[in-house]
């Protein structure tokens, strides 16, 4: 067993957590600065709130456990740093068209941008 | 986004070598490199035939999107990729005879012959993009091609040529070409028109001055009054809302993904693995350029043309074809770590070093050879 905690890959791992702290922060902000919902200040309820749309910064810490299971020598600072762009447009998505948002989060991603300039 | 990280944890896992040595006896950068011809077919292919087949979905003007029902697919987002691939490839191939010169009579000339086919590949896939208005696209490839030429041969003739040509063609497309005319007036000035074209960039410009800055604070702005804010000007928005701070925090995590992009390319090791630190290199120009391109359009440095910004921007596919370049990144930096038993941290210069002795006593398995090395990764 502590043979296997040797292998995590300790520096993505950390950046990764950090991320997703910024992520929650900031979602939480925008869904209380815009009052997209009630907010009971509880613990459960603001993890509710949470859930769909940090479930791809989850994942995201996932594949990095996975990867310290499988292929320890990949590069460990790319992970975070898309983890952070990626979760920046998502916290922008929620920010900027709510409605765009349950789709973007948790299901396919596909559809074509609206009023895109060629 | 979830289904972008699970293409991204697919491209990782799933022991992409093992299928393909059984499948086509070679492993999966091997089979990138030796199909190039059917790849680029396929990708221009698939843009061309966008002429016919192409949706609009939302009225831009533009035909570039397939419809597949469930949801919108832009063909021209995998011609990127697959460009570059091509490009690796072929200069992987034949770089000492592109990096070379010879001679006519008292000139000395770039060897033209071996540029024939890369100029060609390069100019159908080109032409397609330009024919279907898509100007952000085209600028792209444009950039990747100066700069994966420019790597691999180190010379700057070819860059200089390229940037000529790329002043004549700016110059006949603002001739011919409506929308390019119009871009470029609205980048001129744009209070000329503030209530008609250049409506955009003009609230663009007032909603980043006045975030100041520490800008108005998330969720606190009106950054929707931008028309496409969320797609093409959502660097606008950062800057709003999170003023200076937030727009340079961005920037600095653009720069260190592309400085980590361009340290995997380096850290390649060994002499025949010219096409995978071409690639490397190729993927993350991608990054660099997109960036490049529409952050100067959001500030009014350059004519604005319609590209997303990587992984900020709402727009489907090319988030998803990002998290596939990066999965092929971490691949691509698999093969280039260090000794296999180093588990956590990054690995320092020193212990690269230290790989090509092969002398840690305590790693499991330790390969020396070239061929096992790479049936490994």
């Amino acid at each position: 067993m502590l043979r296997h905690l040797n292998h995590v890959r300790r520096t993505e791992l950390k950046l990764l957590l950090i991320v997703l702290l910024f992520f929650a922060a900031g979602y939480l902000m925008v869904v209380f600065t815009t009052q997209q919902r009630e907010c009971i200040p509880s613990v459960p309820d603001v993890l509710s709130m949470l859930w769909p749309s940090s479930l791809p910064l989850l994942l995201f810490i996932g594949v990095s456990l996975g990867l310290s299971w499988r292929l320890q020598r990949a590069d460990q600072i790319l992970l975070p740093l898309v983890a952070l762009l990626a979760g920046m447009g998502l916290l922008l998505t929620t920010r900027l068209e709510p409605g765009l948002i349950a789709f973007t989060a948790t299901s396919m991603v596909m559809s074509p941008p609206n009023n895109r300039s060629g | 986004m979830t289904l972008g990280v699970i293409v991204l944890a697919l491209m990782i896992f799933l022991p992409w070598d093992m299928i393909f040595i059984r499948l086509q006896s070679s492993s999966l950068m091997d089979w990138l490199d030796h199909h190039r011809y059917i790849w680029l077919l396929l990708g221009i292919g698939m843009t061309g035939a966008t002429f016919f087949l192409g949706t609009d979905p939302n009225n831009s003007g533009v035909k570039v999107w397939f419809n597949f029902g469930l949801f919108h697919f832009q063909p021209s987002e995998l011609l990127k990729i697959i460009l570059v691939i091509y490009m690796a490839s072929y200069l992987d191939q034949h770089r000492e005879l592109v990096g070379s010169s010879y001679r006519l009579g008292p000139l000395k000339l770039p060897p033209l012959p071996y540029l024939v086919p890369l100029a060609a590949m390069w100019g159908i896939a080109m032409a397609t993009i330009i024919f279907q208005r898509d100007l952000g696209a085209a600028l792209l490839l444009f950039g990747v091609f100066l700069a994966m030429l420019y790597v691999a041969t180190g010379r700057a003739l070819y860059v200089m040529g390229g940037v000529a040509a790329f002043a004549v063609g700016a110059i006949v497309l603002y001739r011919f070409v409506e929308v390019v005319r119009d871009r470029v007036s609205i980048w001129l000035d744009p209070w000329a028109m503030a209530q008609g074209l250049g409506y955009q960039i003009v609230q663009a410009t007032y909603a980043l001055a006045s975030g100041g800055v520490f800008g108005t604070g998330l969720g606190r702005g009106v950054p929707t009054i931008v028309p496409a804010i969320h797609t093409d000007f959502v660097f606008i928005a950062i800057g709003e809302e999170l003023g200076l701070a937030g727009t340079l925090a961005i920037l600095i995590t653009y720069l260190l993904l592309i400085f980590r992009g361009f340290h995997i390319a380096l850290r390649v090791p060994g002499r025949f693995r010219g096409f995978e630190q071409l690639l490397a290199v190729g993927l993350t120009t991608i990054f660099a350029i997109q960036t490049l391109v529409i952050l100067g359009g959001n500030v009014r440095l350059i004519p604005l043309t319609g590209i997303t910004l990587p992984f900020i921007s709402y727009g489907g596919s090319s988030i998803l074809i990002n998290f596939l370049i990066v999965g092929l990144l971490m691949r691509i930096s698999l093969g280039s770590q260090t000794t296999p038993g180093k588990p956590a941290g990054i690995p320092t210069r020193k212990s690269q070093v230290v790989r090509s002795g092969s002398t840690r006593p305590l790693t499991p398995a330790i390969v020396p050879s070239f061929a096992m090395h790479r049936k490994e990764r």
